[in-house]
Parts: structure tokens; C-alpha cells; sequence
């Protein structure tokens, strides 16, 4: 009787074991890859997407903040594009200072000088220091890129995704009209899970 | 019951234990299981974007009333449509270098009262203006001139203010030579009096 008891216990053991053992190993897998490029592309899986620099908007309208009641700022330029077979979602942007060879860089650089003057080496000017970057607050409202498929970022796509992401101190120089910036980022997307409703970017 | 037979009925119990055991443990199961579908990956890669440049101002057009002389101008635009936020409005003595800011105005208003020197002629520009950032002076006007108060014969009653009439002796006829503006005499400073801050 002793006996056939310890067989069932163990035949139960042994399932329950199996069963969250094989869930854990695909449930904790998660690729995670950093770089330092113009166009970042990395492989997580079957997971593959490629962020590259767009083209900044010369007829623009990004001034600096008001001290008091803040400002629009301006629209960041960028594409994402899902270089994998499934679709995916950003979930979330981050400024990144990954290469950056002092402290006080912000991951911002930019091509003027506060004095107006264009920097010699490129995207050395010291303009950098009166921008930030605002991520947004939520990823909600952007559409899922197809397999294959480019999410363009900008302020003036049909979603306005890139809107407001950098802004300008209020005190920024006069020199600093102009001046073309460059934010380095961390884009992180996820496996889009199908949702009825949720809009596609093809 | 042979000993086999015995042997395959507690297999079957066993397995039936066990089955009942991973049902009562399905939510974590299912959990472990979706989370299988959130990968993620990160990737960096940059974003570029560009400050605006300043617009010019526009050309304001002067009018010269009683005491003080009334500039409008049209708004000045950034190519995406906003208009700038504010607006300085620049005076200038004719043939001076010197320039000096007579009004401040928060858009969307565009006009401006100064009360310049009188018989003294002047120019005026409007510069578009964010924060510390100013574009381009507008066009010059047409230089204008304040006139001086025509003081009437009602001289008996001291006037407060001490007219910097030419004429020494008082003639009853106190019209003011348009030559006396440039004379050489002390002229009270241009003091600018912003009309609309």
C-alpha cells in the first residue's frame, strides 16, 4: 500500500515538475542587445528591427521653452523599421550616452556653437547643453509595424509620433538658431500580441 | 487481479493524480507560458532635428498723432504657420547709430505707441523675438517726426513744461522753426516710453 502511494506521488511530482520547468525556460527568454551605430539593428530571437536617423525638418518651428509656461519643443526624425517575419510594438525610448567619452555628455549632440559658430569637429558643438529629450509617456496611441514593414517618427507623419521630443531651454542662446541636433536612442520593441482594434503600420 | 494487472491500475491512479496536480497548478503554468510571447529587443539609433531660425520683421507703418505716433505692422511666421511670440520695435534718431527699444509686445498683438522727441525725426524697425533668440530688423520707415506742442497764446498760465523755444523773447507768434530740431541745444534724452509692454 506504501508502495503504490510513493508512485503516484512521485508520477505527480514528476509531471507538475515538467510542465513548469518547459514554461520557464521560454517564459524568462528575453534578447537584449546594445550598440553604438548610426542605424542600430539587433537580433533577439526571431525579433529583428533596425532604427535609423530620418531627415531633420529645416522649415520647423523649434524655439526654446518659455520659463514659465514651457513650449511645444521639437519634432525628432527617425524610422523604425520591423526587420522580422512577425509584427512588433516600441514600448518604450530612451535617451541613451552609450559612447560617450565624458560626463557631462547627454547622448545630445549638435553641429553649432552657442556663439553662433559651426563646430569643427562634427557634432561637437556645445549647443547640445540646453536641449533634453522628453520621451513620451505612453506607446499606446503607435500603430504596430508589420513584418517587414517602416514606422517613420516625425512631426509631421500622420500620427505626429516625433512631436515634442526635444526641447530648448528657455535661455538658449542666440546662436543656436539653426543648429541641427542628434539624440542617440535606445528603442525598445516587443512581439505585438494581435489585438482587435490596434492599427498596423504596413 | 494479477500481479501486472495490479501493477497498471496504480500507473493509471498515479497518472490520474498527477494530472489532477498540474490542473491545480494551470494559472501558473499559463502565466509562464504567455510570458513566452513578450520578446523584446532594444536597438539604438538617432533621431536628428532641427532649431528654427528667426523670421524678419515686417515693415510697420507709422502714424503720427497729436502726442505720440502709432506703429502696426503685419505678423511674422514661422514657415509651419505659428506666429512668433513676441515682438521688440526699435527707434532710431535719423542719422544715429544708436538704437534704442521703445516697446515690447506679446503676439498676437502688432501695435505700438511712442512718444519720441518732438521735431525730431525717426525711423522705426520690428524685430521678431523668442525668448533670447531675435531675428532680423524689419525694414526702416519713413523717417517721421513728432511735432513739437503748438503752444497757444494761453501763456499766462505757466505751462509745466519748459518749452526749448528758439526764440528768446516771447513773440506772440510761437510756432516752432523746423530748423530747431537739429540745434545743438541740450534736447531732453530719448527716454524710451514703451506704450504696450
Amino acid at each position: 500500500m506504501k508502495k503504490k502511494l510513493l508512485i503516484s506521488i512521485l508520477s505527480s511530482l514528476a509531471i507538475v515538475v515538467a510542465a513548469v520547468s518547459v514554461a520557464y525556460a521560454f517564459g524568462t527568454f528575453k534578447a537584449n542587445q546594445e550598440g553604438f551605430r548610426q542605424a542600430g539593428e539587433s537580433q533577439a530571437g526571431h525579433l529583428t528591427i533596425r532604427v535609423e536617423a530620418g531627415m531633420a525638418d529645416a522649415n520647423g518651428d523649434f524655439i526654446p521653452d518659455d520659463q514659465f509656461a514651457g513650449g511645444r519643443g521639437g519634432d525628432l526624425s527617425f524610422s523604425i523599421t520591423n526587420t522580422s517575419a512577425v509584427p512588433v510594438r516600441v514600448t518604450k525610448i530612451e535617451l541613451s550616452n552609450v559612447g560617450c567619452a565624458n560626463t557631462a555628455c547627454t547622448g545630445i549632440t549638435s553641429n553649432k556653437n552657442t556663439d553662433g559658430t559651426f563646430s569643427t569637429i562634427l557634432g561637437n558643438g556645445s549647443c547640445y547643453s540646453s536641449t533634453t529629450f522628453v520621451a513620451p509617456t505612453s506607446f499606446d496611441s503607435w500603430p504596430t509595424i508589420a513584418p517587414h514593414g517602416t514606422l517613420q517618427v516625425n512631426g509631421t507623419d500622420n500620427y505626429h509620433l516625433g512631436a515634442g521630443m526635444l526641447h530648448m531651454a528657455y535661455n538658449t542662446p542666440q546662436g543656436c538658431q539653426g543648429a541641427t541636433f542628434a539624440a542617440q536612442l535606445f528603442v525598445t520593441a516587443a512581439e505585438a500580441v494581435p489585438n482587435a482594434g490596434t492599427l498596423t503600420q504596413p | 487481479m494479477t500481479p501486472r494487472q495490479r501493477w497498471s491500475r496504480q500507473a493509471r491512479r498515479g497518472l490520474l493524480i498527477g494530472a489532477a496536480a498540474f490542473l491545480s497548478t494551470a494559472p501558473l503554468n499559463a502565466s509562464l507560458a504567455l510570458a513566452a510571447g513578450t520578446w523584446t529587443i532594444t536597438v539604438t539609433g538617432r533621431g536628428i532635428s532641427e532649431s528654427a531660425e528667426m523670421p524678419m520683421g515686417k515693415l510697420p507703418t507709422a502714424t503720427v498723432l497729436e502726442k505720440s505716433i502709432r506703429l502696426e505692422w503685419a505678423p511674422s511666421m514661422y514657415p509651419t504657420g505659428i506666429e512668433v511670440s513676441s515682438y521688440a520695435v526699435m527707434r532710431q534718431v535719423v542719422g544715429s547709430k544708436d538704437a534704442v527699444k521703445v516697446c515690447t509686445v506679446a503676439s498676437p498683438m502688432r501695435a505700438c505707441e511712442d512718444s519720441p522727441p518732438t521735431g525730431q525725426p525717426v525711423i522705426y524697425t520690428v524685430v521678431a523675438t523668442e525668448q533670447l533668440w531675435h531675428g532680423p530688423a524689419s525694414a526702416p520707415t519713413n523717417p517721421v517726426t513728432l511735432p513739437a506742442p503748438t503752444v497757444v497764446a494761453a501763456a499766462a498760465v505757466s505751462s509745466p513744461s519748459p518749452s526749448p523755444s528758439p526764440s528768446p523773447t516771447s513773440t506772440p507768434s510761437p510756432t516752432a522753426s523746423p530748423a530747431a530740431a537739429p540745434s545743438p541745444t541740450p534736447t531732453p534724452t530719448p527716454t524710451p516710453r514703451p506704450g504696450i509692454h
